[in-house]
């Protein structure tokens, strides 16, 4: 599956990273060091959190995005103009309002899944002993 | 075997079913009663998450109402889908590290205020009774249609059930109890429908047959035949809007959000293990809720064209022994106007005057009957609706007990209490909230469709905005917090009660404001709840260091897994 492939590669990177410090761009332009060594788990540092948490925001930007578009654009608001085009046996704005959006809903969740669960590993941040107590 | 006999044997196996599953996860801490004990894997989460949120309004009365309203039905199944987005990319995961058991629990200590944990506890058990009160009804309607039990029996072993398995498992029985319900529950929609989907146009598939063309050989879609087929009769074509563009909107923003702001659907996101178990988990829910929920379009398009084929123009004497049946209960009422013995169905365009009223509420459990399909399917229907009713109304019971016994009593007036005492509390509560439900059910108050949009609107306007500010600005503090609360509230519920129960008669576009209905108008209230938020809390001090550092440890994942053992 995809997300094996993906903490395949990100295991690679990590040992990579374990070696140095990795160095990360943030939004405004200033380079801040990570330590990425294991058991350096402390946010208070700031910087690396920060960088986690836009990073963060950045995805929920354009996932919700995608949401808008498909449930309020598609569906709604465009739904008459969409509707000039038939699909098979549907005009696409009625598909979209009553199949289309739902589909594309799940789509957008495993997709956020997958990237947080990426970025949590990239930021040594994932819940790891999640076993519950 | 005949319907009835069939409906005893479904049911009766589906009951023992869910006592088996409850006797065998019996809760016996309070962390296992409230959330159970955080140790819920992602998928048994999504799917207890699906079967508590799929109400008897899903089950029974979501088909029938697109199969009236056409492309406009859209509103329920976006609105009602949409918003597993909003609780997995903005709630779920932060509510999980924060870890605790109650949405109070998180508004009481991110604002530092009993008044605010106070004003969210009522908002959580007023919206969890205006619920479960619809739930017992629909418990009694299955009953007493097809097994002639009466509506109050019915009420009553609906009631018996529940209590048994919500108080004496708490959280843990009924995750387990609400995977089986699942089951059947989607079993019994789906089954019906790839048989009509087979029958009309050999797909299997209904979400396809929707789309197809239809196999008696005319070769036009159904949603062709069927947009034809209204507008011959002088209904609206089927796959166009009648409602306005804005209502539409924010009707379906109002429900979205709505369900990402009840308290028993957040409350499930408590019990995973992990972070990133609480992320998928919604996914997974979603997942399960699509499976009927895109099916339904189906069942509604196919419903209705069987209708119209069957019953348009028909003669009364030889109407289907269902519509008889049906005719009994009321739900179906015939008026033969022009006195020619022929069934007028027609809509508002038509020369004709319409002779037919038929319930919206019946065309999921009639949908069999008008198929003609054999009599175990009914039956299956019938523990299928009771399934849906069932594992919402326990979902709800346990946030009314949760937030009386740990809200109330253990964060507010008995601080000391026992855990022993506090998980007796909860059961005593869970218990009598079962009772007060069950009053309702027998006794509606007449206007539960109402007050379920209510609680859509409360819901949005109330909870979401705090929990939303809570989690991603640190600046927030309590006066904007309770202060958007009020008004958010003050707003939705004045609106909603000026338009439905003090002068319904104004009820309509001409009167509303910005030609907003009142179930859109949670949205507005929603909106005016950020505004008053942002900027009472921009004019008074910021919040304590310690919350703004609660504020940066819920945005880091780490540290969940442990969460309950420190409580």
């Amino acid at each position: 599956m995809y997300t094996g492939i993906a903490s395949w590669s990100l295991r690679e990177l990590g040992a990579v990273a374990l070696a140095t410090n990795v160095t990360i761009f943030t939004k405004r332009g200033t380079e801040q060091a990570i330590d990425w060594r294991p058991g350096v788990t402390d946010m208070d540092s700031g910087g690396k959190q920060r960088a986690y948490w836009r990073k963060n925001l950045h995805y929920l930007v354009i996932l919700l995005g995608i949401w808008a578009l498909v449930s309020f654009g598609f569906s709604i608001l465009f739904v008459d103009e969409l509707d000039q085009i038939s699909v098979g046996g549907f005009r696409l704005g009625f598909w979209f309002a009553q199949q289309g959006s739902i589909y594309v809903f799940v789509i957008v969740i495993f997709i956020y899944v997958a990237l947080m669960n990426r970025l949590d590993r990239r930021y040594d941040v994932d819940d790891r002993d999640g076993s519950g107590p | 075997m005949s319907v009835q006999a069939w409906t005893f044997v479904m049911v009766g196996l589906s009951f023992a079913l869910y006592i088996g599953v409850a006797i065998l996860s019996k809760a016996t801490s309070t962390s296992e009663f409230y959330v159970a004990g955080g140790r819920v894997s992602s998928v048994v989460n999504g799917m207890a998450t699906a079967a508590g949120w799929m109400s008897a309004a899903s089950f029974i009365s979501m088909a029938g109402l697109i199969s009236f309203m056409g492309r406009d039905g859209s509103v329920y199944l976006m609105g009602w889908t949409g918003g597993y987005v909003l609780l997995a990319l903005l709630l779920a995961p932060y509510l999980r590290k924060f870890g605790k058991y109650t949405v109070p629990d998180f508004v009481g200590d991110r604002y530092y205020s009993q008044l605010a944990r106070v004003v969210s506890v009522i908002c959580a058990i007023f919206v969890s009774f205006t619920y479960v009160a619809g739930q017992m009804r629909g418990v009694g309607i299955v009953f007493s249609r097809f097994l002639d039990v009466g509506i109050n029996t019915g009420v009553i072993i609906g009631m018996g059930i529940v209590f048994f398995y919500a108080v004496l498992g708490g959280m843990r029985g009924i995750t387990y109890t609400q995977v089986a319900q699942y089951c059947v529950l989607i079993f019994a929609y789906l089954v019906p429908a790839i048989f009509i989907s087979l029958m009309m146009t050999d797909h299997l598939i209904p979400q396809i047959g929707l789309g197809a063309t239809l196999n008696d050989g005319s070769g036009q879609h159904l949603l062709e035949k069927l947009d034809s087929l209204s507008q011959e009769l002088g209904f609206a074509a089927y796959t166009s809007g009648q409602k306005g563009t804005l209502d539409v909107l924010l009707i379906t923003a109002a429900l979205m959000v709505g369900t990402a702001g009840l308290p028993h659907v957040i409350v499930r996101f408590y019990t995973v293990t992990k972070v990133s178990a609480a992320r998928s988990s919604a996914g997974w829910a979603l997942v399960f809720i699509a499976l009927l929920y895109t099916a339904a379009p189906a069942v509604a398009a196919f419903a209705r064209t069987n209708l119209l084929t069957t019953i348009s123009n028909a003669a009364y004497a030889e109407a289907p022994a269902w519509f008889k049946k049906w005719e009994d209960t009321g739900l179906i009422t015939f008026d033969d106007k022009n006195q020619d013995g022929i069934i007028q169905y027609v809509g508002t365009k038509a020369a004709m005057e319409n002779e037919l009223t038929i319930d919206r509420d019946i065309m999921v459990l009639a949908n069999p009957e008008i198929a003609n399909l054999p009599n175990w399917v009914t039956g299956l229907v019938a523990a299928g609706g009771l399934a849906a009713a069932l594992s919402t109304a326990a979902a709800l019971l346990l946030v009314i007990s949760t937030s009386v016994a740990h809200d109330l009593l253990k964060k507010w007036l008995r601080p000391n209490i026992t855990e022993k005492a506090e998980l007796f509390a909860a059961r005593i509560t869970a218990g009598i909230a079962v009772c007060i439900a069950g009053y309702f059910g027998i006794n509606p108050p007449g206007f539960v469709a109402e007050v379920v949009a209510f609680a859509f609107g409360l819901a949005a306007a109330s909870f979401f905005p705090v929990i939303i500010l809570g989690i991603f600005s640190r600046r927030m503090n309590k006066y904007g917090a309770i202060t958007g609360m009020i008004v958010g509230i003050t707003f939705t519920a004045g609106y909603i009660i000026y338009f439905k129960f003090v002068h319904p008669e104004l009820n309509s576009a001409d009167h509303w404001l910005f030609g907003v209905s009142p179930e859109g108008i949670g949205t507005l209230g929603m909106v005016l709840n950020f505004a008053v938020s942002i900027a009472i809390s921009q004019a008074t001090a910021p919040p304590p260091l310690q919350v703004q550092q609660l504020v940066e440890s819920i945005r880091i994942p780490r540290g969940a897994g442990t969460s309950y053992t420190n409580n």
